[in-house]
Protein backbone atom coordinates (compact mmCIF):
# COMPACT_ATOMS: atom_id res chain seq x y z
CA UNK A 1 0.00 0.00 0.00
CA UNK A 2 1.47 3.50 -1.03
CA UNK A 3 1.33 5.73 2.29
CA UNK A 4 2.88 8.92 0.26
CA UNK A 5 0.12 9.09 -2.36
CA UNK A 6 -1.35 12.41 -2.08
CA UNK A 7 -5.07 12.73 -2.94
CA UNK A 8 -7.45 16.08 -3.05
CA UNK A 9 -11.52 14.86 -1.84
CA UNK A 10 -13.54 17.40 -2.42
CA UNK A 11 -16.99 17.60 0.00
CA UNK A 12 -20.51 19.05 -0.83
CA UNK A 13 -21.33 19.66 2.94
CA UNK A 14 -25.12 20.64 3.17
CA UNK A 15 -25.63 21.37 6.52
CA UNK A 16 -24.28 24.13 8.63
CA UNK A 17 -22.51 22.40 11.20
CA UNK A 18 -19.58 20.25 10.26
CA UNK A 19 -19.69 16.60 11.96
CA UNK A 20 -16.24 16.82 13.61
CA UNK A 21 -16.60 13.52 15.17
CA UNK A 22 -17.09 11.91 11.81
CA UNK A 23 -13.93 13.08 10.58
CA UNK A 24 -12.25 11.81 13.61
CA UNK A 25 -13.85 8.84 13.07
CA UNK A 26 -13.33 8.04 9.44
CA UNK A 27 -9.50 10.00 9.46
CA UNK A 28 -8.51 7.62 12.33
CA UNK A 29 -9.61 4.42 11.17
CA UNK A 30 -8.27 4.97 7.83
CA UNK A 31 -5.59 6.29 8.97
CA UNK A 32 -5.51 9.47 7.14
CA UNK A 33 -3.30 12.30 6.94
CA UNK A 34 -4.42 15.59 6.54
CA UNK A 35 -2.12 18.56 4.59
CA UNK A 36 -4.60 20.62 3.92
CA UNK A 37 -8.09 21.83 4.16
CA UNK A 38 -9.87 24.29 2.29
CA UNK A 39 -13.18 25.72 3.98
CA UNK A 40 -15.78 27.59 2.17
CA UNK A 41 -18.89 28.67 2.70
CA UNK A 42 -21.98 28.13 0.36
CA UNK A 43 -25.92 28.94 0.51
CA UNK A 44 -26.89 25.32 2.61
CA UNK A 45 -23.12 24.85 3.79
CA UNK A 46 -19.98 24.12 2.92
CA UNK A 47 -17.40 23.03 0.13
CA UNK A 48 -14.38 21.55 1.94
CA UNK A 49 -11.30 20.57 -0.44
CA UNK A 50 -8.92 18.74 1.60
CA UNK A 51 -5.50 17.41 0.69
CA UNK A 52 -4.73 13.95 2.12
CA UNK A 53 -2.73 10.86 1.99
CA UNK A 54 -4.16 7.68 3.38
CA UNK A 55 -3.45 3.82 2.71
CA UNK A 56 -6.74 3.02 1.67
CA UNK A 57 -7.06 5.98 -0.94
CA UNK A 58 -5.62 4.18 -3.91
CA UNK A 59 -8.12 4.67 -6.83
CA UNK A 60 -10.88 7.42 -7.95
CA UNK A 61 -13.44 4.59 -6.70
CA UNK A 62 -11.96 5.15 -3.05
CA UNK A 63 -12.05 9.04 -3.74
CA UNK A 64 -15.79 8.71 -4.17
CA UNK A 65 -16.39 6.11 -0.92
CA UNK A 66 -14.18 8.30 1.37
CA UNK A 67 -16.26 11.40 0.02
CA UNK A 68 -19.37 10.00 0.69
CA UNK A 69 -18.27 8.78 4.54
CA UNK A 70 -17.17 12.24 5.29
CA UNK A 71 -20.62 13.26 4.33
CA UNK A 72 -20.45 15.12 1.26
CA UNK A 73 -23.49 15.22 -0.74
CA UNK A 74 -24.75 11.69 -1.29
CA UNK A 75 -26.01 12.78 -5.03
CA UNK A 76 -23.05 14.23 -5.65
CA UNK A 77 -21.30 11.17 -5.14
CA UNK A 78 -23.76 8.95 -6.94
CA UNK A 79 -23.02 10.68 -9.81
CA UNK A 80 -19.16 10.89 -9.51
CA UNK A 81 -19.49 7.27 -9.07
CA UNK A 82 -20.88 6.65 -12.27
CA UNK A 83 -18.60 9.14 -13.88
CA UNK A 84 -15.63 6.92 -12.29
CA UNK A 85 -17.32 3.51 -13.35
CA UNK A 86 -17.91 4.97 -17.12
CA UNK A 87 -14.19 6.07 -16.99
CA UNK A 88 -14.57 10.08 -17.89
CA UNK A 89 -11.53 11.86 -17.43
CA UNK A 90 -13.29 14.73 -15.44
CA UNK A 91 -15.68 13.51 -12.75
CA UNK A 92 -14.38 15.23 -9.03
CA UNK A 93 -16.96 18.58 -9.09
CA UNK A 94 -17.35 21.24 -7.19
CA UNK A 95 -18.86 24.72 -8.37
CA UNK A 96 -17.41 28.10 -7.41
CA UNK A 97 -20.76 29.75 -9.23
CA UNK A 98 -24.00 28.26 -9.85
CA UNK A 99 -26.49 29.44 -12.19
CA UNK A 100 -29.78 28.68 -13.90
CA UNK A 101 -31.33 29.41 -17.19
CA UNK A 102 -34.13 31.85 -16.61
CA UNK A 103 -35.99 33.71 -19.58
CA UNK A 104 -32.55 32.60 -21.67
CA UNK A 105 -30.97 34.75 -19.30
CA UNK A 106 -28.25 32.91 -16.77
CA UNK A 107 -29.38 34.00 -13.31
CA UNK A 108 -26.75 33.14 -10.41
CA UNK A 109 -28.27 30.77 -7.78
CA UNK A 110 -25.48 30.06 -5.44
CA UNK A 111 -21.62 30.82 -5.11
CA UNK A 112 -19.05 30.16 -2.65
CA UNK A 113 -17.69 32.19 0.04
CA UNK A 114 -14.27 32.21 1.33
CA UNK A 115 -14.67 32.11 5.43
CA UNK A 116 -12.12 31.85 8.17
CA UNK A 117 -10.01 28.72 9.55
CA UNK A 118 -12.34 27.67 12.43
CA UNK A 119 -12.86 24.86 10.97
CA UNK A 120 -8.98 23.47 10.02
CA UNK A 121 -7.94 24.25 13.71
CA UNK A 122 -10.42 22.38 15.42
CA UNK A 123 -10.16 19.62 13.03
CA UNK A 124 -6.14 19.37 12.79
CA UNK A 125 -6.85 19.81 16.82
CA UNK A 126 -8.46 16.78 17.42
CA UNK A 127 -6.25 14.75 15.13
CA UNK A 128 -3.26 15.37 16.36
CA UNK B 1 17.68 34.59 -5.16
CA UNK B 2 15.82 31.69 -5.91
CA UNK B 3 12.98 32.69 -3.19
CA UNK B 4 12.60 36.17 -4.87
CA UNK B 5 11.88 34.33 -8.14
CA UNK B 6 9.36 31.96 -6.27
CA UNK B 7 7.93 34.89 -5.00
CA UNK B 8 7.38 36.82 -7.85
CA UNK B 9 6.10 33.68 -9.91
CA UNK B 10 3.70 33.51 -6.93
CA UNK B 11 2.09 36.45 -7.38
CA UNK B 12 2.41 37.37 -11.13
CA UNK B 13 2.56 33.80 -12.52
CA UNK B 14 -0.81 32.47 -10.90
CA UNK B 15 -3.52 31.46 -13.71
CA UNK B 16 -7.04 30.43 -13.26
CA UNK B 17 -7.94 26.80 -14.70
CA UNK B 18 -11.53 27.43 -15.62
CA UNK B 19 -13.71 24.08 -15.80
CA UNK B 20 -17.37 25.35 -17.37
CA UNK B 21 -19.88 22.82 -16.94
CA UNK B 22 -23.41 22.11 -18.18
CA UNK B 23 -25.58 19.20 -16.98
CA UNK B 24 -28.92 18.27 -16.55
CA UNK B 25 -30.68 17.95 -13.44
CA UNK B 26 -32.71 15.24 -12.33
CA UNK B 27 -35.70 16.59 -10.09
CA UNK B 28 -37.71 14.14 -8.79
CA UNK B 29 -41.60 15.35 -8.14
CA UNK B 30 -41.78 15.89 -4.20
CA UNK B 31 -44.86 15.24 -3.07
CA UNK B 32 -46.66 11.94 -5.29
CA UNK B 33 -50.34 12.21 -5.49
CA UNK B 34 -50.99 8.69 -6.70
CA UNK B 35 -50.51 5.25 -5.20
CA UNK B 36 -48.16 3.13 -6.59
CA UNK B 37 -49.45 -0.19 -7.96
CA UNK B 38 -48.35 -3.47 -6.30
CA UNK B 39 -46.00 -5.87 -7.34
CA UNK B 40 -43.31 -3.67 -9.09
CA UNK B 41 -40.03 -4.67 -8.98
CA UNK B 42 -37.56 -3.68 -10.99
CA UNK B 43 -37.09 0.44 -11.81
CA UNK B 44 -37.93 0.11 -15.90
CA UNK B 45 -41.29 -1.20 -14.41
CA UNK B 46 -41.80 1.78 -12.28
CA UNK B 47 -40.33 4.17 -15.00
CA UNK B 48 -42.53 3.00 -17.50
CA UNK B 49 -45.98 3.24 -15.51
CA UNK B 50 -44.11 6.84 -14.28
CA UNK B 51 -44.44 7.87 -18.02
CA UNK B 52 -47.32 6.33 -18.86
CA UNK B 53 -49.22 8.64 -15.80
CA UNK B 54 -48.04 11.50 -17.56
CA UNK B 55 -45.63 12.63 -15.15
CA UNK B 56 -42.68 13.65 -17.17
CA UNK B 57 -44.60 15.07 -20.15
CA UNK B 58 -42.05 17.95 -20.30
CA UNK B 59 -39.13 15.68 -20.00
CA UNK B 60 -40.48 12.80 -22.25
CA UNK B 61 -37.43 12.46 -24.54
CA UNK B 62 -34.27 14.15 -22.70
CA UNK B 63 -31.25 11.50 -21.51
CA UNK B 64 -31.21 10.63 -17.98
CA UNK B 65 -27.87 12.06 -17.86
CA UNK B 66 -26.36 15.20 -19.93
CA UNK B 67 -23.54 16.57 -19.36
CA UNK B 68 -20.93 19.00 -21.29
CA UNK B 69 -17.65 20.77 -19.80
CA UNK B 70 -14.72 23.05 -21.07
CA UNK B 71 -12.02 23.50 -19.24
CA UNK B 72 -9.04 26.02 -20.13
CA UNK B 73 -6.30 28.20 -17.94
CA UNK B 74 -6.98 31.97 -17.95
CA UNK B 75 -4.24 34.80 -16.64
CA UNK B 76 -7.67 36.12 -14.89
CA UNK B 77 -10.70 35.55 -13.67
CA UNK B 78 -13.63 34.99 -15.93
CA UNK B 79 -16.01 37.95 -16.17
CA UNK B 80 -19.66 37.30 -15.88
CA UNK B 81 -19.97 38.05 -19.92
CA UNK B 82 -16.97 35.59 -20.65
CA UNK B 83 -18.61 32.92 -18.95
CA UNK B 84 -21.61 33.74 -20.37
CA UNK B 85 -19.83 32.98 -24.21
CA UNK B 86 -18.38 29.68 -23.18
CA UNK B 87 -22.45 28.73 -21.91
CA UNK B 88 -23.50 29.78 -24.88
CA UNK B 89 -20.67 27.84 -27.50
CA UNK B 90 -21.41 24.68 -24.83
CA UNK B 91 -25.44 25.27 -25.58
CA UNK B 92 -25.07 25.44 -29.15
CA UNK B 93 -23.04 22.28 -29.30
CA UNK B 94 -26.38 20.14 -27.26
CA UNK B 95 -28.53 21.89 -30.12
CA UNK B 96 -25.94 21.16 -32.74
CA UNK B 97 -26.89 17.31 -31.49
CA UNK B 98 -30.57 17.93 -32.43
CA UNK B 99 -31.36 18.12 -28.64
CA UNK B 100 -34.19 19.77 -27.42
CA UNK B 101 -33.65 23.44 -26.61
CA UNK B 102 -35.48 22.90 -23.73
CA UNK B 103 -32.77 21.49 -22.09
CA UNK B 104 -30.62 24.29 -21.73
CA UNK B 105 -33.35 25.39 -19.46
CA UNK B 106 -33.46 22.12 -17.75
CA UNK B 107 -29.91 22.42 -17.22
CA UNK B 108 -27.44 23.75 -14.29
CA UNK B 109 -24.27 25.46 -15.33
CA UNK B 110 -21.29 25.95 -13.26
CA UNK B 111 -17.88 27.42 -13.30
CA UNK B 112 -15.60 25.70 -11.23
CA UNK B 113 -11.77 27.77 -10.31
CA UNK B 114 -8.54 26.11 -9.56
CA UNK B 115 -5.54 27.69 -9.45
CA UNK B 116 -2.12 26.75 -11.14
CA UNK B 117 1.51 28.56 -12.42
CA UNK B 118 1.26 25.93 -15.39
CA UNK B 119 -1.31 26.32 -17.73
CA UNK B 120 -3.46 23.48 -18.87
CA UNK B 121 -4.64 22.41 -22.55
CA UNK B 122 -7.61 23.42 -23.44
CA UNK B 123 -9.78 20.29 -23.00
CA UNK B 124 -13.69 19.30 -23.40
CA UNK B 125 -16.14 16.51 -23.89
CA UNK B 126 -19.85 15.81 -23.83
CA UNK B 127 -21.63 12.98 -21.98
CA UNK B 128 -24.63 11.31 -22.98
CA UNK B 129 -26.87 8.59 -21.21
CA UNK B 130 -30.43 7.75 -21.59
CA UNK B 131 -30.51 4.45 -19.91
CA UNK B 132 -27.73 4.98 -17.49
CA UNK B 133 -26.17 1.96 -18.49
CA UNK B 134 -24.65 3.11 -21.58
CA UNK B 135 -22.90 6.34 -21.75
CA UNK B 136 -21.53 8.01 -25.06
CA UNK B 137 -18.74 10.36 -24.27
CA UNK B 138 -17.36 12.82 -27.42
CA UNK B 139 -14.44 14.93 -27.35
CA UNK B 140 -15.54 18.59 -28.38
CA UNK B 141 -11.68 20.37 -27.79
CA UNK B 142 -11.48 20.86 -31.86
CA UNK B 143 -15.01 22.30 -31.45
CA UNK B 144 -13.99 24.51 -28.70
CA UNK B 145 -10.97 25.73 -30.73
CA UNK B 146 -12.98 26.90 -33.26
CA UNK B 147 -15.84 28.27 -31.50
CA UNK B 148 -14.35 29.62 -27.99
CA UNK B 149 -14.38 33.81 -28.20
CA UNK B 150 -12.14 34.17 -24.88
CA UNK B 151 -7.93 34.40 -24.79
CA UNK B 152 -7.10 31.35 -23.29
CA UNK B 153 -3.36 30.34 -22.67
CA UNK B 154 -2.51 26.71 -23.90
Amino acid sequence: MNISNRQILKLDIDSKEIDIIRFYIVSRLLRMNIYSIIKKKTKHGYHLTLEVSSPYINDDRDVVLVQCLLGSDYKRELFNFLRVKHNCRRWNVLFTKKYRMKNGRLVLVSKEVSSEGKFYKKTVGCLI
Amino acid sequence: MDRIEDEVRRIYGRMVVNTVWGHIIYKPVEKAEWKIPRGMRTLEEFMTWHREKGVEQERTDHPLALEIYARFTTRKKLSESEFASVVSALAMEILNEWFSDKLIDLMEWGLEEDYTYTAEPLEGEKRVSRDGETWTIKDITNYLRKVLEIEYIE
